[in-house]
């Protein structure tokens, strides 16, 4: 589909598709989601190199906030 | 027997033996079997189970337990492996686990067993736990108690339907883009998301990692915060969990919010909803100011992308930990889920890395932007009334999908942003189903927002006004 898929069970799930009865369209259809998803995330820059986890996020927050 | 009462109410009731706890399990059990069922709420009543437990604490005659003898019932997401070696079903609302059963109690399920209640069964929940609207083909589709023509809203829709029919006082539910607030507020129901990382969620059926969260839903902002007082503790087990100061989330709730200051957020909640979403926020708004909020606009950063970024998520999250089944089994999936599910398997690992670190300062410049002037933002639940059964049915109207994408539209958002909300009953919309707002706090607000739901419950009064079960 015009993606490298780099993990094996991604490639195994298609290719299971691909055998199964889904319709194609739909599977076609859920790939251009993640694909809109994708381009979405894409267009983002990431520039904060720190804090690393959501509740280090929230400490300094709240304790810039004190 | 117990019909729409509080905790304080079936407390008061046992302390003075006008019921005991066997009578009422049997009652509770009896209910859910009958009318939850018939709401198509109900997946398993463990009667045998809850009446042992009840004797067992008749036995123990331990009345200062916080809720001694309250029957419960929860999302079947929620595990339980019984001391002699049975386990609870764990379908997840999916053909693809029938038959599997729990490997261990869920953390959250052990700390309201210390607190005394009684647990007596599951009930049902959105496949996966992936889904908005209610809908499901294999446990059933949990139909709306004001009127069962509608949805619940999903995914913890049981737990909403037997709740708002006053079968039980209070239920477990998960919220992973809204799935406590969206069939909270579809039932008339407070229903809170807590900030990730305060309740845990070991022995919780996973869809996301990084998103999932647990909270109750119930009649009354106080049984909300009892349940909180329960549910609050640090666990190990769950990566996410963490340390907080104890709090009695009781305290003070009934203090006024004289000087909160609530903001109404400039952009994106009230754009995506409809006229009377929006008029009902805004009335919302005035009756806060006039109990003494300090009422403001409050600029928030674009997070349009945040719906988008949040599904994106979930699914990539949900590939990865279900690959397995999905891999054996997608024949007994529900095509809808496959789908939803399958969005993310397109994702790489380096992307999925990108999208945490991306995910982090997203909150990073949101937090101090939004709360830079306001404790509080209040915004829509659902950005439309609730639809029929019917018309947000995907599988039988391709129509529907435009309103299905919708729904998640002002719940998401706070998923990916990790913070506390909650979800109020307002009122009623023209075809007589509840309307709601959510308040949305700073981490670790809950109890805060506690407050500011408590002086709304008490100012609108819905206590006494019950769907005609």
């Amino acid at each position: 589909m015009g993606k490298e898929i780099k993990n094996d069970y991604r490639i195994q799930i298609l290719s299971e598709l691909d055998k199964s009865e889904i319709n194609k369209s739909l599977i076609k259809n859920v790939y251009n989601v993640s694909q809109k998803q994708l381009n979405t995330l894409g267009q983002k820059k990431v520039y904060l190199k720190k804090p690393n986890t959501v509740n280090e996020v929230f400490k300094l927050f709240l304790n810039s906030k004190k | 027997m117990i019909d729409f009462k509080s905790f304080l109410e079936i407390k008061n009731l046992i302390d003075t033996n006008k019921i005991n706890a066997i009578e009422l399990v049997n009652d509770v059990t009896n209910k859910l079997e009958t009318v939850g069922r018939s709401l198509n709420a109900v997946r398993f009543v463990f009667k045998e189970f809850a009446i042992e437990r009840a004797k067992k604490l008749l036995e123990k005659q331990e009345q200062e337990l916080p809720l001694n003898c309250i029957p419960l019932a929860h999302k079947e997401l929620f595990q339980r492996l019984q001391k002699n070696g049975i386990g609870w079903p764990n379908e997840a609302g999916s053909r693809s686990r029938e038959g599997l059963k729990s490997e261990k109690t869920a953390k959250v399920i052990s700390l309201l067993d210390k607190a005394g209640s009684i647990d007596c069964g599951r009930l049902v929940s959105v496949e996966y736990a992936f889904g908005v609207t209610g809908h499901n083909n294999y446990a059933g589709t949990p139909k709306n108690p004001w009127n069962r023509d509608y949805v619940c809203g999903g995914s913890s829709s049981g737990s909403a339907a037997v709740v708002a029919a006053g079968l039980v006082p209070a239920a477990l539910g998960t919220d992973t883009g809204g799935s406590v607030r969206l069939p909270a507020s579809a039932c008339g129901l407070f229903g809170i998301k807590p900030t990730q990382g305060l309740i845990s969620r070991d022995g919780v059926f996973p869809l996301s990692v990084s998103l999932d969260t647990v909270g109750p839903l119930a009649r009354s902002v106080t049984d909300i915060a009892k349940m909180l007082n329960v549910l609050v503790a640090e666990d190990k087990n769950d990566k996410s969990s963490v340390q907080v100061d104890k709090q009695n989330y009781l305290l003070e709730l009934d203090i006024g919010i004289k000087g909160l200051k609530i903001g109404l957020p400039d952009s994106y909640f009230l754009d995506g909803s409809d006229e009377g979403i929006r008029i009902d926020v805004i009335n919302t708004f005035s009756i806060l100011e006039k109990l003494g909020a300090i009422c403001l606009d409050a600029k928030i950063p674009n997070i349009e992308n945040a719906n988008d970024l949040n599904m994106l998520l979930i699914s990539s999250e949900a590939a990865n930990a279900h690959k397995n089944l999905v891999l054996e089994k997608h024949k007994l999936f529900n095509e809808q889920t496959l789908m939803r599910i399958l969005a993310g398997a397109f994702t790489s690992n380096q992307e999925y890395k990108m999208l945490l670190r991306y995910r982090i300062q997203f909150i990073h410049k949101f937090l101090y932007k939004a709360f830079e002037e306001v404790d509080i933002l209040i915004a829509p639940v659902w950005p439309c009334y609730i639809p029929t059964i019917k018309e947000s049915d995907l599988g039988a109207n391709s129509d529907a999908a435009n309103l299905v994408r919708r729904i998640g539209h002002n719940t998401r958002p706070i998923n990916y942003l990790g913070l506390p909300a909650i979800s109020i009953p307002t009122g009623f919309d023209p075809n007589g189903l509840p309307l709601s707002v959510q308040l949305i706090g700073k981490p670790f607000s809950e109890k805060l927002l506690l407050r500011a739901a408590y002086a709304l419950e008490k100012q609108l009064s819905f206590w006494d006004i019950r769907p005609d079960i």
